[in-house]
């Protein structure tokens, strides 16, 4: 077990030293010069010079990358052009919003999402099972964005139950931040509840046809039992894998979902950045976003590995 | 004379045993309504985006200022936009953007993961560990903000919509080949193969690809939705197809702003999104279901 632990934690190393060349690559070739934005139209080219040697553009591109990574790990990760302030301060005021707001939406999705695929599993062929497979085929293709758009549309304009948009911390106001919260986190639950439904399903009904299920039914046990003993036990290793690929499709979402209700969190952070040209931020931004996602990925690889010991050795 | 008829009887059995393995394919892949539906609302979609020109009642770029935010009505089912525009034309004419979007993407994809994963799984070792831990790398990021943060370093409009989709969908397709590519390398016959001293890439490809092909039809037809859903994104956030263009998205995004007054210019495109994508996403279970069972749960 250990030695599983370590060889994933290795990796997981290694995958975030790639993630970093890939988000500085990709930065290396955005349009524009820091050092012009930042000092605006009128600058002299002495003074773009000037910054430009402050910030380290005039060096090689493997020392600008060894300083980022060394100053990221140090926790500093530059200095916002827009907002004129250190992009580590200004991420950790976005960061605990979207956490907030997906860790919300992971959970409304798995207590909803898992219990429907059984539903569905252990009434297949029937009403409730078509229900739901309509539900979930809609649900994995709906935007996001567009589902919030109707939301807003019905329960904010017409019926009035919940404000059209903006974002208040829980320990602030707790009655109003739940309000408001309600229809980001159902939005960006639903296309997660989905897949979760659609997993459970198919794979309750694969361990429903295997042979100690027979065995189980014919040793006279009681229905509930054998689902709950016996299928849900194994039909619940796939539906783990799933909560670290869609760990990754929620905190995405979040780009479109704060966009929508006007919420301050890392999505929105993102859009804005690009379109001040901030770079600094973006290059930030995806970097502790992708740290988030791996580290959610190790965290369920690991727990899998306890719950089943066949992961283990592979 | 003898063997010549065993080998005629050989080749009518083969026939039976395709024409019946075609016949199951067709008979469990059409066996539901939605699926046919499916396969209509796909043809409608192809139709339109080829024929926009003949079957959108309105030029979808004649700004109308006389029918500025109208209503529906029987000129304009769908109501016109901000600059009296006809929003059904240019839903009709959006499913071009989405359409090229959908399959140039998902080819990009396909062959570039396609050639990762066979070589990656070939080579094995230190060249196969660094193109894996890059796909991870890829995966980590999620997919709409890795297109986002491309379309920012390379500019919006079509042609790089479509490249950043398509590079932000290689790591499956990279994994589902090697995956092929090292169960095939155990089986016999190419272990058999390697102690005549035979083992080329050719032969693994020609043993590969055949594998291969029924996961690769279903993870294609899926793929094309994810890339509509995405290009739909980027428009929405106006990091996509450059207006006056007409794409879906950001047809919601125009008709956002007079949601209170003119829902239905949000509406209506979205509607089309869903109903193309469903239809992608049905199309795509059913053809797993018909090709290969086993598949079921895995892609």
């Amino acid at each position: 077990m250990i030695a599983f632990i370590i060889r994933r934690l290795l990796q997981t190393v290694i995958v975030l030293f790639m993630v970093s060349l890939i988000v500085f690559s990709i930065l290396q070739v955005l349009p524009g010069d820091p050092a012009r934005t930042l000092l605006g139209p009128e600058a002299s080219p002495e003074q773009v010079e000037q910054i430009r040697e402050e910030l380290g553009l005039n060096r090689s591109l493997p020392v600008q990358y060894f300083t980022w990574v060394g100053n990221a790990i140090k926790g500093d990760l530059g200095k916002s052009i827009a907002f004129r302030e250190d992009v580590t301060g200004i991420i950790g005021e976005h960061l605990p919003k979207t956490i907030y707001i997906s860790i919300l939406s992971m959970v409304l999705a798995i207590i909803i999402g898992v219990p429907a695929g059984i539903i569905a599993a252990i009434k297949r062929g029937g009403k409730i099972d078509s229900l739901i497979s309509v539900i979930a085929n809609f649900g994995m293709a709906v935007p996001a964005f567009w589902l919030a758009v109707l939301c807003i549309y019905l329960f904010s304009l017409k019926l009035g139950w919940f404000p059209v948009q903006g974002y208040t911390s829980p320990f602030e106001d707790f009655w109003l931040s739940t309000q408001q919260v309600i229809m980001p986190v159902i939005c960006l639950a639903f296309a997660a509840l989905a897949s979760f439904a659609r997993q459970t399903r198919s794979a309750m009904l694969e361990v429903i046809m295997q042979d100690f299920t027979r065995t189980a039914r014919s040793k006279g046990l009681k229905e509930g039992t054998i689902i709950i003993k016996h299928t849900l036990k194994n039909a619940i290793i796939p539906v783990i894998t799933l909560v670290g690929l869609q760990v990754r499709n929620i905190v995405g979402s979040t780009i479109f979902i704060e966009q929508v209700f006007n919420i301050p969190g890392m999505g929105r952070l993102v859009v804005q950045s690009i379109f001040n040209q901030d770079f600094v931020v973006v290059q930030g931004c995806v970097l502790v976003i992708a740290i988030i996602v791996a580290l959610t990925n190790l965290l369920i690889d690991i727990s899998y590995g306890y719950a089943d010991p066949r992961i283990r050795i592979k | 004379m003898t063997t010549e008829i065993i080998a005629s009887e050989r080749v009518v059995e083969q026939e039976v045993k395709k024409t019946s393995n075609t016949l199951r394919f067709f008979r469990v892949f059409l066996a539901r309504k939605t699926v046919v539906a499916s396969l209509a609302i796909i043809l409608i979609m192809i139709i339109c985006a080829i024929f926009a020109p003949l079957i959108a009642p309105f030029d979808p770029y004649k700004q109308d200022y006389s029918q500025i935010l109208s209503e529906p009505s029987l000129a304009h089912p769908f109501g016109t936009d901000l600059v009296g525009r006809d929003v059904l034309s240019r839903i009709i004419y959006g499913s071009q953007a989405a359409l090229l979007v959908g399959i140039v993407s998902v080819a990009i994809a396909s062959v570039i993961g396609i050639i990762l994963g066979l070589f990656s799984g070939y080579v094995g070792g230190l060249i196969d560990a660094i193109i894996m831990r890059a796909m991870d790398a890829l995966m980590a990021i999620p997919p709409i903000i890795l297109a986002v943060v491309f379309v920012a370093a390379f500019g919006g409009g079509l042609t790089n919509v479509i490249i950043t989709l398509g590079l932000s969908l290689v790591p499956t397709y990279a994994r589902l080949m090697r995956g092929q590519v090292l169960a095939i390398r155990e089986s016999d016959f190419i272990v058999a193969q390697e102690l005549m001293g035979s083992t080329n890439l050719r032969n693994m490809i020609k043993h590969v690809l055949p594998n291969c092909i029924s996961p690769l039809i279903v993870l294609i037809t899926l793929n094309f939705g994810v890339a509509i859903l995405a290009e739909a994104g980027l428009s929405f956030l106006g990091l996509g197809i450059v207006p006056p263009k007409a794409a879906w998205g950001s047809m919601i995004n125009d008709g956002y702003k007079y949601l209170l007054s003119n829902p239905i210019l949000s509406f209506a495109p979205g509607m089309a999104v869903v109903l193309v994508v469903v239809a992608f996403n049905i199309v795509g279970d059913a053809l797993r279901d018909a090709l290969d069972p086993r598949l079921k749960g895995t892609l």
